[in-house]
C-alpha cells in the first residue's frame, strides 16, 4: 500500500510543479504553524510536524492532514480574529489533501476486512421464515429491538445474544412450526384480541388498521364497534376487511340503545399476519353535523374452526397425510435445512436432525409432531441464526458462492437467498453473474425489504413510529399522517432504485409520492384518496428529501423545530460528517428556548460568538435555518429561512440551500456510498475502507450518479465479495 | 406454612407450589434480593437532596411521594460514577453513565467494534444466585433503543446498565408481556412440549458447540454467547415457577404511568414467587425520547435536561424526576404490603433508586442522586459521604449484604461506612 502510493504521489508532483512545496507548506506555515506547533499545539494538532520534510512522508498523517482540510473547507480554521487567508487559496490546500488521499485510494489495494458473524435481526429472521416456508406472519414481532451500531440495526459485532432473546428465538420457533405444519384435528384454543384504538395510537379515526397475527388457518370472529353519541336517526355504514377483502358491512341507524357494532362471524383466514381494517362513515342523509364518530375497538376471536388445509408444497412426500413412510422424514427435512442455513447439509448434520426426528416420532407417535419439532430445530440452528463466515487458510479468500449469495439476498431482501441464487452458487457462477442478479433480485418485490430497512435507518424515518409530536401543538399529526410520511419516503426511494435514477434526486426531484391525507398537510391540491400516486411537483416547496414531512419532523422537537437538530440530520445523513456531539457544560445562552423562532434565531446566533460554539454550529445552525419554512411536522410556513455557511455561500431560502448541496456532489455521494457499504457488510466502515469507497463513488460518478450504479458498485467492491482472514495481516 | 404462603402470595396475586420452591423456601429467613431501579438523564439535585443531613431532616420535593416510606429508606449523597467522565473520551455521557453506573469501569468508545466494558454487579449477584432461582436476573425498561441512530456517539449497546461480562452487555426488555412470559412461561408448556423442546435445545448446543471450534475470536465470541445461551435455558427448565391469578398482561400500555407500574407489579411478582432474586430495571433510556405529558411534560425528557439554567426547563424537568420517583413509591407500597416470611418483601429486598448523572446541565457523574431502600437496613438517614467516594462502594456493601462473595468491583475502593456493619438480619 505504502509503496504504491509512494509511486503515485511521486508521479503526479513531478510532473508538475510541486504544489507542496509551492503553496502548501508556505500557506500552512503562514497561516496555521503559529498556533498549531511546539510540545502544545492548539486542538493536539501539530501542523509544523506534518510540513518538514516531502510531501510522500507528510502524508502518512492522514488522520491529522484530512483534520486540516476539514477545517480549512468549513471556514473554522484559522479562527475569527486572525488575518484570513486568501479564499482561492485555502481551497487549493484543502483541494491539494484532498485530491491527494484520493489518488493515493485509487491505486492502493483494497483490504475487504472482517465481518463479524450476525444474529439475524428481526426483519431477517421473519422474512427468512417467509421466504422458508411461504407462512407471512412476522414470527419476530415480539423480539426486542435490535441495538444500533454505526446507526444501522445489522452490525454482527452489535447484535449480541443473550438467555432472553433465545428463549424468544425459541418460542417463535415453535409458533412457526405450529402454523406451518398442521395437524388435522388438533385443537387450537381460540383467543380473544381487542384492540383499542387509543392504546395502538389511533385514536379518534374514521379507519383504524391493525396487523393481527392469525396462528393456524381457520374461521375467525371479527368485530368493531364505534363510539360517538350521534343524533337520533343518523346513518352510518361500517366495514370490516382482512386483507383488504370485505367481511362485513353494515349500516346502522343510530338510536340511544343501538349496538354500535358490526361483527363478522366466520371470516376463513390462513395462517399468517394479516391487515384488519374497520371503518365508519357518516351517510349524508339525514344530514349531521356533530362531532364525528370514531371507531372505539377492532377485536379478533377464533380460531372457532380449523381449515382442513392441504400440506403446503415444502410438506409433500406423495402420501396422503397421515400416511407418511418413515423415508419421507428425509424428503421433507433436506430440502428445508439446505434452504434454511443456506448452503448444502452435511451428512452428520442430516443424521443429526433425522436422529432427532425418529426419537420424537417413536416419543409421540406422530409424524407431523416430530416433523414440527425437527423444523423448530432447524429454525434455532445456529446455521439459521447465524450468518457465519468462516476463516480458510490464513490468506485474504474469495467469499464462497453461498456466502456471497447470503450476503446478497440480505443486503438487497433482507432474506435468504432464492433457488436462482443458491443454483448459480452450486455451479460456482454467481460472482461472474452478480450485475445480472442484483437488477433481477431489485426487480423482486422482495426489494422492499432493501428500501424499508435501508431508507428508513439512513434518513432515521423509522423514528415516526417513537416520536410523538406533542399533541396539544400539533393535533394535525395522527398515527394516520405518520405512516403516508413514511410511505412518501420509502415510495421516492424506491422509484429512485427502480428506475436507475441519478442519487442526486434525493437532493432535488421534480416529484414526490402524495395520497389526499399528506397532499392536504402540504397544500398540494388535486390528490383524492387513501392511494398513493406519484405527483409532479411544480413548486419548488417539496423537491427532495428535504422537503419530505418524515424527515423534517424526525429532525424537530415535539414542540417546535431546531435549526440545530436539521443541521446536524443533514450533517449526519446527508455529508457523513457528524459533529461532535456538545460539551458537557453547555454555556448558558441568555434567550429562553420559545416557540416564536425569532427569538430562537438570536439564539442561535449565539453560537457563533462562542469560540467553542462556533466551531460545530457555525456549519450545523444554517443548514437548519435554510428548513425554517417547514414547521415541526413538515408543514410549510412563512418564515426567515436564510443563512451563511462558514465557507462564505448565502442562501435565503430551503430551495436555494439545497443548489449549494447539490454543487457538491461528490461529497453526497461519499456519504451515501459509506452508509450503503455500512448497511451491506453489517460493520462499520474504516480508514482502510477508503479505497474500496473511493472506488464507488468514482463509479457512480462516472455514470451520471445512477443509484444502480452505486448499488452494484457497493456489490462489486472487494469487501462485499472477499473476506480476510484473522492471521492475514494487512 | 403452606397457608401463611398462600396467603402471602396473594398480596401480589398469585400462588405457587412446586416442590423446588418448597425446598427453597425452607431455610428461616426468606432469600435477599436486589432490586436497582435507575432513573435516566439525571436529577435537579437541589429538588432532591434533604439540606440536613441525620435522621431529621425535611423531604424535598422530589422525594415527597416517598415520604410515607420514611423510615424504610435512607438517601445517600456524594457517590460518584467517576467512570462515567470523559477521561479523555470527549463527549457522551449518557452512554457512558449507562455502563459505568453498575460496573465501575470506563466503556470503550466505540460504534460497534471492540465493544468493551466491565461485568456489572448486578451479574455478580445473578451468578450467585443463579443455583437458586429460576432467571438469575431480570432486566427490564420502559424504554428501549428502538430510535435510529447513533446513542450520544456510542453504540446504543452501552445504553445497558447490565453487563454480563466486559463484552455483553444485556438489553432490558421493555413489554411487559414478555416479562411475564420469561418469569413463567415454562410452567404453560405440557409435559410433551418440555421433552420436544430439551430435544430440540439438546442438538442445537452441540451444533453450536462444533460450529463455534474453529472460529476466529470475534465470531467464536458470537457462538459462545448462544452457547451459555442455550444451557442456561436448559437448566432453567427443572424450575418453572407457575403462577395462577395473574393474568398476562396484554402488551406495552400507552400510558408511561401504568407502563412503569405494570413493570413494577411483575417485578413484585418475579420476587415473591422466587422467579428471580436480581432485577435491575432502567425508568427509561439515557437520553432518550420518553415524553411525560401525564407529568405535564409533552417534550422529550433529555430534551428537556439541557436546561441551561433556564427555570422552565428546570421545573420540567423536576416534574419528570418527581413523578418518576412517585412510581417508585407505588412499588415500595406494594413490596411493602406482601407479607414474606417474618415480614414483608420490602424488609427482604435491598432496593436502590439512583441515577448515573447528577445535575444533567453538566453531565455531572461525581454527585449523584441516590436512596437505598427496604432490607431492614436501619434507615430513616441522609449521609453525605466524602466527595468522590464510588458508588460501586455501595455496591460492594449491598453484595455482602445479601451474602453474594465478591473481592472487587470496577473502581471500588472499599465497602461504604453506613452500611458495614449492618449485617444480615440487622
Amino acid at each position: 500500500m505504502k509503496c504504491g502510493a509512494a509511486l503515485l504521489i511521486a508521479g503526479v508532483l513531478y510532473a508538475a510543479p510541486d504544489p507542496f512545496a509551492d503553496t502548501v507548506q508556505p500557506f500552512l506555515r503562514k497561516n496555521c504553524a503559529s498556533c498549531h506547533s511546539g510540545t502544545a499545539p492548539a486542538g493536539s494538532l501539530a501542523v509544523d510536524q506534518l510540513i518538514t520534510g516531502a510531501a510522500t512522508e507528510a502524508l502518512k498523517q492522514r488522520e491529522r492532514w484530512e483534520r486540516v482540510a476539514q477545517r480549512l473547507r468549513s471556514g473554522e480554521m484559522p479562527p475569527k480574529g486572525v488575518p484570513r487567508p486568501d479564499a482561492a487559496q485555502t481551497a487549493a490546500v484543502a483541494a491539494w489533501i484532498e485530491s491527494s488521499y484520493e489518488n493515493l485510494d485509487r491505486s492502493a489495494p483494497v483490504d475487504p476486512g472482517r465481518v463479524t458473524a450476525r444474529r439475524l435481526n428481526r426483519m431477517e429472521y421473519s422474512n427468512s421464515v417467509r421466504d422458508l416456508l411461504g407462512i407471512d406472519m412476522n414470527p419476530a414481532e415480539d423480539l426486542p429491538v435490535d441495538p444500533y451500531g454505526y446507526g444501522f440495526d445489522n452490525i454482527g459485532d452489535v447484535l449480541s445474544m443473550n438467555a432472553a432473546l433465545t428463549g424468544q428465538y425459541l418460542k417463535a420457533a415453535e409458533r412457526v412450526a405450529r402454523a406451518a405444519i398442521p395437524i388435522d384435528g388438533e385443537k387450537v384454543p381460540a383467543t380473544m384480541q381487542r384492540y383499542l384504538a387509543e392504546r395502538i395510537g389511533q385514536d379518534r379515526q374514521l379507519r383504524v388498521t391493525v396487523d393481527h397475527v392469525f396462528p393456524v388457518a381457520g374461521t375467525y370472529a371479527l368485530r368493531t364497534g364505534f363510539y360517538q353519541a350521534l343524533r337520533d336517526g343518523t346513518r352510518v355504514k361500517m366495514r370490516l376487511s382482512v386483507d383488504g377483502k370485505q367481511a362485513a358491512e353494515a349500516e346502522l341507524k343510530f338510536y340511544y340503545q343501538i349496538d354500535r357494532a358490526v361483527e363478522a362471524k366466520e371470516v376463513p383466514v390462513t395462517a399468517g399476519r394479516y391487515r384488519v381494517e374497520a371503518s365508519i362513515e357518516v351517510l349524508p342523509d339525514p344530514p349531521y353535523k356533530g362531532s364525528p364518530p370514531y371507531i372505539e375497538y377492532v377485536q379478533v376471536y377464533g380460531p372457532m374452526a380449523l381449515s382442513p388445509t392441504p400440506d403446503r408444497s415444502f410438506f409433500t412426500c406423495g402420501h396422503e397425510p397421515g400416511k407418511h413412510a418413515a423415508s419421507c422424514a428425509r424428503r421433507i427435512l433436506s430440502p428445508l435445512a439446505r434452504k434454511a442455513w443456506r448452503r448444502p447439509v452435511t451428512g452428520n448434520e442430516m443424521d443429526g436432525l433425522l436422529s432427532l426426528a425418529a426419537r420424537e416420532q417413536a416419543r409421540t407417535g406422530s409424524f407431523e409432531e416430530a416433523m414440527r419439532t425437527s423444523l423448530t430445530a432447524i429454525l434455532v440452528s445456529p446455521h439459521f441464526l447465524f450468518r457465519v463466515e468462516k476463516d480458510k487458510g490464513p490468506a485474504t479468500r474469495q467469499l464462497s458462492g453461498h456466502e456471497l449469495a447470503s450476503r446478497l439476498s440480505y443486503f438487497l431482501w433482507g432474506s435468504l437467498p432464492d433457488d436462482e441464487l443458491s443454483r448459480l452458487a452450486d455451479a460456482g457462477t454467481l460472482d461472474a453473474e452478480l450485475p445480472r442478479q442484483a437488477r433481477r433480485m431489485l426487480n423482486d418485490p422482495r426489494s422492499s425489504a432493501f428500501v424499508k430497512s435501508f431508507a428508513g435507518q439512513w434518513l432515521q424515518t423509522r423514528n415516526l413510529s417513537v416520536l410523538k409530536p406533542d399533541p396539544v401543538k400539533f393535533p394535525a399529526f395522527t398515527g394516520e399522517l405518520g405512516a403516508a410520511m413514511r410511505t412518501e419516503t420509502d415510495m421516492f426511494f424506491a422509484a429512485i432504485v427502480r428506475e436507475n435514477r441519478s442519487i442526486l434526486d434525493f437532493l432535488d426531484a421534480p416529484f414526490t409520492f402524495l395520497n389526499e391525507r399528506l397532499a392536504n398537510h402540504y397544500g398540494i391540491p388535486g390528490v383524492a384518496g387513501d392511494a398513493f400516486q406519484r405527483v409532479n411537483l411544480d413548486g419548488v416547496q417539496r423537491g427532495g428529501i428535504l422537503a419530505h414531512g418524515s424527515v423534517l419532523t424526525v429532525s424537530s422537537y415535539p414542540t417546535r423545530t431546531s435549526p440545530v437538530i436539521r443541521g446536524k440530520w443533514v450533517l449526519d445523513n446527508l455529508l457523513n460528517q457528524p459533529p461532535p456531539p456538545p460539551p458537557p457544560d453547555i454555556p448558558q445562552l441568555d434567550e429562553k428556548a420559545a416557540s416564536n423562532s425569532g427569538t430562537m434565531r438570536q439564539q442561535l446566533e449565539n453560537h457563533r460568538a462562542s469560540a467553542v460554539c462556533a466551531s460545530c454550529h457555525s456549519r450545523m445552525d444554517p443548514l437548519g435555518f435554510g428548513l425554517e419554512n417547514y414547521d415541526a411536522i413538515g408543514r410549510w410556513r412563512t418564515e426567515d429561512a436564510s443563512g451563511v455557511l462558514p465557507g462564505g455561500q448565502k442562501f435565503s431560502s430551503p430551495a436555494e440551500m439545497k443548489q449549494i448541496l447539490k454543487a457538491d456532489p461528490a461529497a453526497f455521494t461519499r456519504a451515501l456510498t459509506e452508509k450503503m457499504l455500512t448497511y451491506a457488510l453489517g460493520r462499520g466502515v474504516e480508514l482502510q475502507d477508503r479505497p474500496a469507497v473511493r472506488r464507488i463513488v468514482d463509479r457512480v460518478q462516472a455514470n451520471q450518479y445512477a443509484m444502480q450504479e452505486l448499488i452494484l458498485g457497493v456489490i462489486e467492491s472487494e469487501p462485499f465479495r472477499k473476506r480476510r482472514s484473522e492471521r492475514a495481516g494487512l | 406454612m403452606k397457608l401463611a404462603r398462600r396467603h402471602l402470595l396473594r398480596g401480589v396475586g398469585a400462588s405457587i407450589g412446586l416442590p423446588w420452591l418448597e425446598a427453597m423456601a425452607a431455610p428461616a429467613a426468606p432469600p435477599k434480593r436486589i432490586m436497582i431501579v435507575y432513573a435516566p438523564s439525571g436529577m435537579i439535585m437541589p429538588h432532591w437532596t434533604p439540606s440536613a443531613t441525620g435522621t431529621d431532616f425535611a423531604f424535598p420535593r422530589t422525594l415527597a411521594s416517598l415520604e410515607k416510606h420514611r423510615s424504610r429508606i435512607s438517601v445517600l449523597s456524594g457517590l460518584a460514577a467517576h467512570q462515567g467522565n470523559a477521561l479523555g473520551d470527549g463527549a457522551g455521557d449518557h452512554a457512558r453513565a449507562a455502563s459505568a453506573y453498575l460496573t465501575g469501569v470506563h466503556p470503550r468508545k466505540t460504534e460497534g467494534a471492540d465493544i468493551h466494558c466491565g461485568i456489572s454487579m448486578d451479574q455478580i449477584a445473578a451468578q450467585h444466585f443463579a443455583s437458586s432461582t429460576r432467571l438469575p436476573s431480570l432486566e427490564i425498561t420502559c424504554e428501549d433503543s428502538r430510535q435510529v441512530g447513533s446513542c450520544d456517539s456510542y453504540s446504543c449497546v452501552y445504553q445497558s446498565i447490565s453487563w454480563r461480562s466486559e463484552t455483553q452487555p444485556l438489553p432490558p426488555e421493555m413489554n411487559p408481556r414478555t416479562v411475564f412470559d420469561r418469569l413463567f412461561g415454562d410452567a404453560a408448556l405440557t409435559p410433551s412440549q418440555r421433552a420436544a423442546r430439551r430435544s430440540v435445545l439438546d442438538l442445537t448446543r452441540a451444533e453450536t458447540a462444533r460450529l463455534s471450534r474453529d472460529l476466529g475470536a470475534n465470531d467464536k465470541r458470537k457462538l459462545d454467547e448462544y452457547l451459555t445461551a442455550i444451557r442456561e435455558i436448559e437448566s432453567r427448565m427443572d424450575k418453572a415457577v407457575p403462577v395462577t391469578g395473574a393474568a398476562a398482561p396484554a402488551g406495552i400500555p400507552t400510558s408511561y404511568r401504568e407502563h412503569a407500574r405494570l413493570m413494577f407489579d411483575l417485578s413484585a411478582l418475579a420476587f415473591s414467587s422466587g422467579a428471580t432474586r436480581m432485577i435491575t430495571f432502567m425508568l427509561a433510556r439515557e437520553g432518550g425520547l420518553q415524553t411525560y405529558p401525564e407529568a405535564g411534560v409533552p417534550e422529550a425528557h433529555h430534551s428537556c435536561t439541557h436546561h441551561r439554567n433556564d427555570p422552565e426547563l428546570i421545573e420540567k424537568v423536576a416534574k419528570i424526576n418527581a413523578f418518576h420517583v412517585k412510581q417508585f413509591s407505588y412499588f415500595l407500597d406494594k413490596m411493602a404490603a406482601t407479607p414474606d416470611g417474618d415480614g414483608t418483601l420490602l424488609d427482604h429486598t435491598l432496593s436502590v433508586y439512583g441515577a448515573a448523572i447528577g445535575d444533567p446541565n453538566a453531565h455531572d457523574h461525581n454527585n449523584l442522586p441516590t436512596l437505598i431502600a427496604g432490607g431492614k437496613l436501619g434507615n430513616g438517614r441522609h449521609v453525605k459521604y466524602s466527595p468522590n467516594t464510588p458508588i460501586t462502594n455501595l455496591h460492594l456493601s449491598l453484595l455482602d449484604l445479601a451474602g453474594v462473595p465478591v473481592d472487587r468491583l470496577g473502581d471500588a475502593t472499599g465497602r461504604l461506612d453506613y452500611l458495614s456493619g449492618l449485617g444480615s438480619g440487622g
